[in-house]
């Protein structure tokens, strides 16, 4: 997916504008953060599941090697296939190539973060398959030919209305002439159109929340069943995943997903989740007769050996997001790529480039509740602070940035001179300030006083108030 | 906590914002360690904890002011500061700028062994529960981000709050979420920094307080700032200065009426 | 293809430190993988029937504790007719499902189902107390497909089959003979969406309606 992360200033700026996506997002943050804090409290174990969780994605890091091997053998020995892709290009010409040999006309897809950071969508189109999306979300997306704007419920900038609207144009050629208002008719439609696509699909392809090593498996974790649907009906199923998805066991895939319905809806556990194991049997009635499953890397080992290894522990849950102040005012399509909040901050400048991101890392104010709140206990705070470290080294950052803070550390470098040019500062504005208590004005402080006064200091500095008792109290 | 019978040396971290802008945080916090019993110094070399450079990547400038902060400090019992963010730095984040120094790695360690923030410094090192003071007002309080999380600050400032005689205290909604100040964050992203501080003062409204008090200028800066904009007259303190007796002069953002 | 891949476990293997796994370390890591170690389970005191069931009612899944085959099948025909269902059902040709006294008027055809059929009804292989989920596994008698093409679906589960944890239910899934089946499901609930402005809508593409009838052991 292209990035337009480079346009994070303008693109938060419209979503500050949007009231219907400021009213969304309020209701994103109440809802899923009191949910998640009701279910965290009712499980006693749940502060011990975190640290369980950690430990056990730094063991697989540790042993990616030997995991990733396992992995393929056990898939290979149920009878599916295993393609290995270092960019997202080579992931997209693997899956059109199995689409093409299968004699596809009709794709679905369940949704895939991963596929978006594939873009397989453009790619299947461009090679002339036909696909829909099939999770309800993402399918008003496509319709929209808007990306998702969070990564457990994409669509939540779309209002009902665009929703009908969408709907009465793209569902008239299948005899649903009708403009539906209410949300049920609205579901109801889009379960009939998506009916068919399921049925008629020749290729299936979901992601992974989890590939285990032990078996072979993948497991996705879904409520609306469009997963399920989509792994069991067509005769190819292809599983998108990347490479840091692999934890060893069954044993291991079930603390984690203790943790990833809690901390992502607030949920014990979600209406499906499904393990699927290579494809169908001999002697079953239904599921794909091919399987395959596309390991990307895109950055990951990159990530595997420099400072962000934690990253690779990220779950998908959407927690810090949910919990950002930042993401909470601006919602996901500011960050301009496929992950927003916290972890597509310290993310999308590791995939899309430092350079071509460099506002995701500095628009936090470190505030750290995204790490408060993760269930793999990621320090995305150090972690966003290391992006711009490297940008500074980088000179990445703005250059009138950059001068204002070196005139900043040089005065802070050499106190007495601090001191002496501080005295003055400070008694000017003080004296000038002293009546109304705040400015609303102030040279080189625009920024400041855009949103708000800037309040007026009491006018000595304190220590040059202090240094003057001190000689009062020898006299 | 700490031997009744010695009388520690604290080195008092003043903070930039208290020293440029509000000394009288800073007399506050001397009279309420002096009150608790003990001697406090300024030392003249401190003007900075880095703070600005190591979020922002300049780790080069970060180092040396960590190592003024260090040397300016270094022999002194306790290091105490009235912000739950620079005491956070000194405390946490020092020492990740010093991997590869071991020398400046012990100092840093030892410094942060030593460094508190001014309340729970009071409540956990000292053993106050309860001071002697009084306000006049119903008071709220923001729990600002570095000093709740860095340093587990909560609970300490509302059980000294308990104590105060007068007050009537409501808590918070959302007082755990940041204010959008952020240090530099709030003029590099001026936009959405005023989002952020527009719903904490529209909590702060809700909250039916007159006074919000937090542990950090910074927060309490922006808040006050925003609230002025909006034509609020919402007392705002730093904690200290109640706890101190000190909060009867304007408010931050006040005139002199 | 075969280029990318040793590309890839290339840099993982620098990024780890080694070349090579030494067969210790190959040892101990198989080792991990082959236990059964009773990782943190969530614990709890509740009476597990009255657990299960609640648990899948707060999921808006019916559930009917019943004492009798006679019951069941009572129950089947009483939650068609509540919800004005057409009185027809494809049920699984899994033998599990065999000797209910089903009533007169209901059609059953025992097959998978196809995609007009509006009622499925199953068996399973487990249900979970600690979640309130069902366990169902793909098999020759009981397809996938009748667990999310129609738009209810029945399971008919027997109070012996009710297992603590997760892991336990995974257990019941396995075959002794053919090992980790195609697909196993863990279904708690009916299918749902809160899509369209975070509200919450049931039988976004699986079933609408989930109804559990749990057989009490005598």
């Amino acid at each position: 997916m292209e990035s337009k992360s480079h346009d994070f200033k303008v693109r938060s700026g419209q979503a500050l504008k949007d009231p219907f996506l400021q009213s969304a997002l309020e209701n994103l943050s109440l809802g899923f953060v009191e949910s998640r804090r009701k279910c965290a409290e009712a499980l006693p174990e749940f502060e011990a599941l975190r640290d369980l969780g950690k430990n056990i994605y730094d063991h697989t890091l540790e042993n990616l090697d030997f995991y990733l091997r396992r992995y393929e053998e056990k898939v290979i020995e149920s009878g599916g296939h295993v393609h290995w892709a270092s960019t997202p290009d080579e992931a997209c010409r693997i899956a059109t190539d199995i689409c093409d040999q299968a004699k596809a006309k009709k794709v679905i897809r369940g949704k895939s973060m991963i596929g978006e950071e594939m873009g397989i969508n453009d790619a299947l189109d461009e090679a002339g398959f036909e696909t829909t999306e099939t999770d309800l979300g993402e399918y008003i997306l496509q319709l929209a030919e808007e990306p998702p704007s969070h990564i457990v419920a994409p669509a939540i900038h779309k209002t009902k209305d665009e929703i009908s609207d969408l709907f009465q144009v793209y569902h008239a050629d299948r005899g649903f002439t009708e403009r539906q208002t209410e949300r049920t008719a609205l579901v109801q439609e889009a379960r009939q159109v998506l009916r068919e696509s399921f049925i008629s699909a020749d290729v299936g392809i979901t992601g992974a929340n989890f590939l285990i090593a032990e078996t072979g498996s993948n497991i996705i974790v879904t409520n609306e069943g469009n997963g399920d649907l989509t792994c069991t009906l067509p005769k190819v199923h292809i599983v998108t995943a990347a490479i840091d998805k692999v934890i060893p066991s069954i044993e291991d895939a079930m603390v984690l997903l203790r943790l990833l319905g809690r901390s992502a809806t607030g949920q014990e556990i979600t209406a499906y989740t499904t393990f699927t194991t290579g494809p169908k049997r001999a002697e079953d009635d239904d599921g794909p007769e091919e399987y395959h499953v596309i390991l990307l890397d895109n950055g990951r080992s990159t990530m595997l050996a420099n400072e962000f290894r934690d990253m690779l522990r990220c779950i998908r849950c959407g927690a810090c997001m949910n919990h950002c102040p930042v993401y909470g005012s601006i919602g996901g399509h500011a960050y301009g790529w496929v992950y927003p909040g916290p972890m597509g901050s310290v993310l999308t400048p590791m995939m899309v480039g430092l350079d071509k991101a460099v506002d995701l890392p500095n628009a936090c104010t470190l505030n750290g509740r995204c790490q408060d709140v993760c269930p793999v206990r990621i320090p995305l705070p150090k972690l966003l602070r290391a992006h711009r470290t490297w940008q500074h080294e980088r000179k990445f950052n703005s250059s009138v940035f950059r001068f204002g803070l070196g005139i900043w550390t040089f005065f802070a470098c050499h106190p007495n001179l601090y001191q002496f040019c501080t005295r003055i500062v400070m008694t000017v504005m003080g004296s000038l300030g002293r009546r109304k208590g705040v400015f609303s004005r102030m040279p080189l402080a625009g920024a400041w006083t855009q949103a708000r006064d800037l309040p007026t200091p009491q006018g000595k500095t304190f220590q040059a108030a202090w240094r003057a008792k001190q000689r009062e109290k020898k006299q | 906590m700490i031997n009744e019978h010695v009388n520690p040396s604290v080195g008092l971290f003043v903070t930039c914002l208290a020293d440029l802008y509000r000394p009288s945080v800073a007399f506050a916090a001397v009279k309420l360690l002096e009150d608790a019993g003990v001697t406090v110094e300024v030392p003249r070399a401190q003007t900075c904890c880095g703070q600005p450079a190591l979020n922002n990547g300049d780790l080069g400038h970060a180092r040396v002011l960590a190592m003024q902060v260090i040397d300016a400090f270094a022999e002194f019992d306790y290091v105490v500061g009235p912000s739950g963010s620079c005491m956070g730095t000194i405390k946490t984040h020092y020492v990740e700028l010093f991997e590869d120094d071991p020398e400046g790695l012990m100092k840093a360690q030892d410094l942060a062994e030593r460094s508190h923030e001014l309340i729970s410094f009071l409540t956990d090192i000292m053993g106050i529960s309860q001071i002697d003071a009084t306000y006049d007002g119903t008071v709220t309080y923001h729990d600002s981000c570095a000093g709740l999380r860095e340093l587990g600050i909560q609970e300490q400032p509302r059980r000294l709050l308990d104590g105060v005689q007068g007050i009537a205290f409501k808590e918070l909604k959302d007082s755990i979420v940041c204010c959008g100040f952020g240090g530099t964050f709030c003029v590099k992203y001026p936009e959405i920094s005023g989002k952020m501080v527009d719903d904490k003062c529209s909590r702060i409204e809700e909250s039916g307080a007159d006074t919000v008090l937090a542990g950090d200028l910074g927060c309490l800066l922006n808040i006050a700032g925003r609230l002025r904009r909006r034509g609020e007259t919402t007392r705002v303190y730093h904690i200290a200065e109640v706890l101190a007796g000190m909060a009867g002069g304007p408010s931050i953002g006040d005139g002199e009426n | 293809m075969t280029l990318a891949r040793e590309k890839i476990l290339d840099r993982v293997a620098l990024a780890v430190g080694r070349d090579r796994i030494d067969p210790k370390t190959e040892a101990a890591l198989t080792k991990r993988l082959n236990r059964i170690p009773t990782i943190l389970r969530p614990q709890w005191d509740d009476n597990p029937v009255r657990r299960f069931a609640s648990k899948l009612r707060d999921v808006s899944a019916s559930v009917d504790v019943v004492d009798s085959p006679a019951d069941v099948a009572k129950s089947v025909g009483s939650f068609l007719l509540e919800n004005d269902v057409p009185l027809a059902v494809a049920m699984a040709p899994d033998d599990r499902l065999n000797g209910y006294p089903w009533p007169e008027y209901l059609k059953i055809s025992r097959r998978n189902v196809n995609p007009k059929d509006v009622t499925a009804i199953t068996a399973a292989e487990a249900g979970v107390i600690e979640t309130g989920s069902l366990v169902l596994r793909s098999k020759p008698q009981s397809p996938t497909s009748m667990n999310f093409l129609p738009e209810n679906h029945i399971v008919i589960l027997l109070q012996e089959q009710l297992v603590k944890n997760l892991e336990d239910g995974w257990r019941c899934a396995l075959d002794s003979s053919n090992g980790v089946p195609r697909t196993v499901n863990f279904i708690t609930g009916p299918s749902k969406t809160a899509d369209i402005e975070q509200t919450m809508e049931y039988g976004a593409h699986g079933p609408r309606r989930l109804h559990v009838i749990l057989l009490l052991a005598t």
